[in-house]
Order: structure tokens, then C-alpha cells, then sequence
């Protein structure tokens, strides 16, 4: 197929930041938000993603979330992962020392 | 040091009482974020990659021990047990709960602390020389000023919305340790020729994007007239300073293209008509703050310094601490001791709650009850006994503070970078942690000498790369971090800006081009020459011929 004519969409996944905590987190299924990435709704489509936009805003405005927007992710065996080094960072926490990332210390 | 009046005392109180009812009621949905954010911004609170970031003042960079015992409890009952000491002598924690920052600002105000104007378009923390009161080249303490531009400028009404933040630095000494000619306004301490003390004023300096050395336009400014000048200088800005876009917001665009002499006048002008009204400065006022920073009582006649002598010819490391870390206090007897906050792979600036507790604790024993942070991002503790040395140093070692590496090749300057900062593009603190690891060897680091390594991970330059001997600026190709490296860069009297040396490395390589710098300048230096020094006889040719082979004719 011609690439000219292929629809190519970026698989992607909604992140934002709690609004109490400041933590990251996932859009997951049922509307709710998920520190882990690997629970992430995967969003293949255009239509998908203005959809979850939309529930994301609205947790913006119901005081849940802070900041919600798209990343672009590739799906590998451990599920997806961000293509940016700064997502990469921003889900699995400062590379400089394993005691300071999320996971090591979960909402302490 | 400076104690709240009650004025002090209301202002922070009631800062505290708006921000807990501002939390609350963006919690039941009553604020938006959008009204929110410039709300929590005002008050120091930042969302960051991972978590919220509260950064707070520390004026002028000077602390009691209690206060810092505070900072410890903070960043044990509010945060991940550790602190970030920054390059604008301020603290910042990066794991708050928005939850929970109105209970940390109370406990905060309960020490005489804030996170008031540490963000925002306002006038931020005014630094002074880390050596300030200390130095032995010093014509006065800077902070006596720093805290009356701190007093003035505390909720100015008129100054809270600048068309961008303004940064003021005040130098009491002709050697440049807080970075003057890089600040909004830099106020240099001068005598004139009647010898009075008063100011060389200087404006429109700063990193970032832009970087620019400050002009004076001001050659020797009066104390007594010093708020009513900077009022004048905030007043033209604020008039003039453009708002229709960010990155040519700050004053030193302002001053560039206004020109300094017409810059100059504008000020002038206003001044004349604002001078010797309410903004005059008395002595009365100037000797009243001037008492908050007496001298401690010094031992005025100091036991002999022959057991400090004896033990740093019995102990190497201690001799090397010494050389590298103590620099002479004017008072005879005592010395300016300098803990570095960057032992070889740590990040540069972070302290932990124990560490904070063993600072605070020592502060008491040996230094009057005083520390300063310095914007290079190490602790001062300024009045220490020669003679108490060693047992200082003994208790600093057992608790990972002794590094010997003050202005040597370790000693890097680092902003948060992509590690924590929603601005970066880049990593600075791994790149430090590398080099400092690299280059941890003691007879190495005194071999190679004064050497200024400064890491920013984006061009807002907050790790001061322009101003470093090798200045390293982190930047984001296609998601993938590289690093463009500069030479020659100096924050002091010496003033220069770093020049780009060729194309940017990549994250694996960095460190090996820094070390082939090194090793370039180790080659051609002559005896006892500093890496800056080296620069300025040889220029750019023969690094870039070692990074990137020969140039083509």
C-alpha cells in the first residue's frame, strides 16, 4: 500500500497530572486514571482520541486532573511506551537515583 | 541575622491564610485552573513533570539553624526525605502534595520563611555574595542592602505585574561572587573618591536565550538613594518593557534596544522627579538592618592555630579539604568554610533531611548559628575557628559533606533538567553526576584546578551554562537529548559569555568530549595556568581541532 494513502495514526495514551497529588497518570478504562502506564487506554484512531479529549477535559473540570494531553506511543510486549525521552521520564520517574521514582516510593 | 518585625510577621501570616482558603477552594471546583495557577505560581508552587515543586526563599541565601531544620522536617514530613539547593540561593521540593502545601507554608512562616514571589513577573529572591560580612575584600555586607530591596520590594504593588520576572543581585566586594553583570539590575559596591560607599549600577544582564552582560548606567549611586533609583529603573521598565512576547519580555531586550544611554536618561529623568521623597534611605534606617548583620563575637584573641596546623600535615585529605574548601575570613583566627553539595555522582544541590539536621547542628557548634547557600549551589558556613577545623571537617566527612572539590572540576552547577523540570529538553543532572564521577579523583581535580562546569538542560540557561568555563546546554533532536558544549564563559569581574564550540554530542558521548577538553587544555597549559587563563591565551582552535579534527582549508 502506497503510503501516500495509508491513514498513518500515531498510537497514542491521555496523560495529565492529579490535581491533589500532582502525580502522573494514565486515562484507563471507565473513565478513570491510573498511575500505571501499562493500564493506559490505547487510542488508535482520530475518533478515539477526540472522545477521551473530551473525558479528560471533563475531569479537568470536575477538579480530578490537571493539564491533560496526548502522547504518542509504540506497543511492545510490556505494553505501550512513550516514543519521547521526557514521557519516557515522565513515567518511570528522575533517572538520576532508583529511590527517587514513583514507583520506588508510591504515594508516600 | 534579619528577625521578622510584625509587619513581616502579618504579610507571611496572612499569605498563608489566602493560599489555605485559594487551596481549598480549588479543591470544591470554586476555582478553576485557570484561575488557580498564577495563584498557586505566586506563592512559589510549580507542577512539574512528575509532581508539584515548591521552591522557597531564601533571602540573600542566609539561614539559621533552625531554619534549616525546618527545611529538614519539610522535606522529611512533605516531600522524599531531600531538598534541592538552587543557583538563586533559594530550596526547592520536588514531591508536594497540593494537599498539603498549606500546612508546609505554615510550618515554613512559623521559622520566618515563604515561598512568596519565588515565581511569577515580580521581583524575585535578591541575592547577595555567599561571602558576604565574611570576605576580606569586602567594603560591606551586601545583605544589609539585599534586605532593604527585600523589604521594599516585598509586595510592591506596582512591581507584581512586570512584563517578566526581575532578578537583582548585590555585590559588596570588587571579586564578583554573585554573578552581578548577569542580573536585571547587579549593584556593585564602589568608593568614590571622597570615600563614600556607594553603588556602580548596572542593568539589562542575564542568560537564558539572550544572553547579556549588564551595562552600568550608573557609575557611583548613593545609598541613601538606592530605593528611589531602583524604583526608577522597575517604573521605566515596567512603562516600556514589552508584553506581546515572552522572550523579549525581560529588561535587558528593554535595554539593548532602547540603547544604554537612552536607557539611562529615561531613568534619570524619573528619578529626579521621585528623589529625596519617602524612598530616601536614612542612616538611621540603613544602621538599624545594618545591626541585624553585625559581626558574631569573635574570639578576639584567637588561641594559636598550631593544632589545625599540625593535624593538616598529619592528614592528607584533611590538608586537601582545606586547600580547596576554606578561604580566609577577615577576622584572624577564623575561616569561610565551604560544603560542597557535589560529591562525585550525586546530583548537584541536593541535600537530605539527615545532612540538613548535621548542618544545622553544626552551624551551632562552629559557625554562630549561620549558614549561607551560594548560587553555585554549595553551603557556607562563614565564621569557623581554625582552630575547630578539623573536628568540623571530621563530623562533615561522617556525614558525606567533606568533598574537597569547591571551584574544581566536580563542582558543577546543574539545573533539574528533563529529570524533573517541565521545561527541559534534556538531562543536566545525569550528565553532572557522570563527569563528577569521572573526574573524582582528588590529585586529578587539584592537578587540573579552577575549572567552572555548568549545565543547563534547555536555553533558559537556569544551570548558568553560558557562564561556565565549559558551559553544556542540553537541546532535544527529533526527541533524542544532545548537548552543545560552550568555552570560555566567566560569571565574575571578568566577564564573558561562553562560545559555541561546533555541533552538539549525544547523551553517551558528552562526557567524552568534556574530558577531551581537559585533557586538551592540561596539554597546553603553561605552569599554574587556569583552565580560563588557557582560554583566553590560546582561543578556540586548539579544542576544536581535538573534538573535531583539523579544520579544512
Amino acid at each position: 500500500m502506497s503510503k501516500k494513502t495509508e491513514q498513518i495514526f500515531d498510537t497514542k495514551v491521555v496523560t495529565a497530572n492529579m490535581l491533589l497529588g500532582g502525580n502522573v497518570v494514565y486515562m484507563a478504562t471507565g473513565s478513570s486514571w491510573d498511575e500505571k502506564l501499562a493500564n493506559a487506554l490505547i487510542i488508535k484512531n482520530d475518533d478515539a482520541l477526540t472522545r477521551l479529549n473530551k473525558v479528560a477535559q471533563e475531569a479537568v473540570t470536575s477538579g480530578i486532573v490537571v493539564g491533560p494531553y496526548a502522547i504518542a506511543v509504540k506497543i511492545g510486549f510490556a505494553g505501550p511506551q512513550p516514543l519521547s525521552k521526557r514521557e519516557q521520564i515522565r513515567a518511570t520517574g528522575p533517572t538520576i537515583r532508583a529511590d527517587y521514582s514513583e514507583q520506588a516510593v508510591p504515594n508516600v | 541575622m534579619y528577625r521578622y518585625d510584625e509587619f513581616d510577621h502579618t504579610i507571611v501570616q496572612e499569605r498563608v491564610d489566602q493560599f489555605r482558603d485559594q487551596v481549598s477552594r480549588r479543591v470544591s471546583g470554586e476555582l478553576t485552573e485557570e484561575e488557580f495557577r498564577p495563584l498557586r505560581l505566586m506563592n512559589g508552587l510549580y507542577l512539574q513533570l512528575h509532581a508539584y515543586m515548591l521552591r522557597v526563599a531564601i533571602p540573600y541565601g542566609t539561614l539559621s539553624s533552625k531554619q534549616i531544620r525546618m527545611l529538614a522536617h519539610i522535606a522529611r514530613r512533605y516531600d522524599r526525605g531531600y531538598g534541592h539547593f538552587t543557583t538563586r540561593q533559594n530550596i526547592q521540593y520536588n514531591w508536594p502534595k497540593l494537599e498539603d502545601v498549606p500546612d508546609l507554608l505554615a510550618d515554613l512562616a512559623s521559622v520566618e520563611m515563604h515561598a512568596i514571589q519565588t515565581s511569577g513577573n515580580c521581583i524575585r529572591n535578591v541575592t547577595a555574595d555567599a561571602y558576604a560580612g565574611v570576605a576580606d575584600d569586602e567594603l560591606e555586607d551586601s545583605r544589609i542592602y539585599a534586605e532593604i530591596i527585600r523589604q521594599w520590594s516585598t509586595l510592591h504593588p506596582e512591581f507584581s505585574f512586570l512584563p517578566r520576572k526581575f532578578k537583582i543581585a548585590v555585590s559588596g566586594a570588587p571579586t564578583d561572587r554573585a554573578a552581578v553583570r548577569f542580573h536585571d539590575i547587579g549593584l556593585q559596591m564602589r568608593q568614590n573618591i571622597r570615600g563614600e560607599v556607594g553603588f556602580e549600577v548596572l542593568v539589562g544582564g542575564g542568560q537564558g536565550r539572550t544572553p547579556i552582560i549588564a551595562e552600568t548606567i550608573r557609575d557611583f549611586l548613593p545609598k541613601q538613594d538606592l530605593l528611589s533609583y531602583l524604583e526608577a529603573i522597575l517604573r521605566v521598565y515596567n512603562m516600556l518593557g514589552r508584553r506581546d512576547n515572552i522572550y523579549k519580555a525581560r529588561i535587558k531586550i528593554l535595554v539593548k534596544e532602547t540603547g544604554r544611554d537612552k536607557f539611562a536618561a529615561l531613568v534619570e529623568e524619573e528619578w529626579n522627579r521621585i528623589r529625596g521623597g519617602a524612598l530616601d534611605l536614612h542612616k538611621d534606617e540603613i544602621n538599624r538592618i545594618r545591626s541585624y548583620f553585625a559581626p558574631p563575637l569573635y574570639e578576639l584573641t584567637p588561641e594559636p592555630d598550631t593544632d589545625y596546623q599540625i593535624a593538616r600535615r598529619a592528614d592528607r585529605d584533611f590538608d586537601r579539604w582545606c586547600a580547596s574548601n576554606v578561604v580566609s575570613n577577615k577576622q584572624p583566627g577564623y575561616g569561610i568554610v565551604n560544603i560542597s553539595l557535589k560529591p562525585a555522582g550525586m546530583a548537584p544541590g541536593d541535600a537530605t533531611a539527615d545532612q540538613m539536621d548535621v548542618l544545622a547542628d553544626l552551624a551551632e557548634t562552629y559557625s554562630f548559628d549561620e549558614l549561607r547557600v551560594t548560587h553555585k549551589q554549595n553551603i557556607v558556613l562563614g565564621h569557623v575557628r581554625l582552630v575547630g577545623l578539623h573536628a568540623l571537617w571530621q563530623q562533615l566527612d561522617a556525614a558525606g559533606l567533606a568533598t574537597a572539590n569547591i571551584g574544581l572540576a566536580s563542582d558543577i552547577i546543574a539545573c533539574p533538567g528533563l529529570d524533573y523540570c517541565n521545561l527541559a529538553n534534556a538531562r543536566s543532572i545525569p550528565v553532572a553526576q557522570r563527569i563528577s564521577e569521572r573526574f573524582a579523583n582528588p590529585d586529578q581535580l587539584a592537578r587540573i584546578g579552577a575549572l567552572r562546569i555548568n549545565i543547563s538542560g534547555c536555553i533558559n540557561a537556569c544551570g548558568h551554562h553560558h557562564v561556565g568555563d565549559i558551559g553544556i546546554l542540553g537541546v532535544d533532536r527529533r526527541g533524542e537529548e544532545f548537548y552543545q558544549i560552550t568555552l570560555g564563559g566567566d560569571p565574575t569581574e571578568n566577564v564573558a559569555i561562553g562560545e559555541v564550540i561546533g555541533p552538539a554530542f549525544s547523551y553517551d558521548d558528552v562526557v567524552d568530549a568534556v574530558e577531551t577538553i581537559i585533557a586538551t587544555y592540561e596539554t597546553i597549559r603553561t605552569i599554574d595556568e587556569t583552565f580560563a587563563q588557557t582560554w583566553r591565551r590560546v582561543g578556540v582552535t586548539p579544542f576544536k581541532e581535538k573534538l573535531y579534527g583539523p579544520a579544512r582549508h
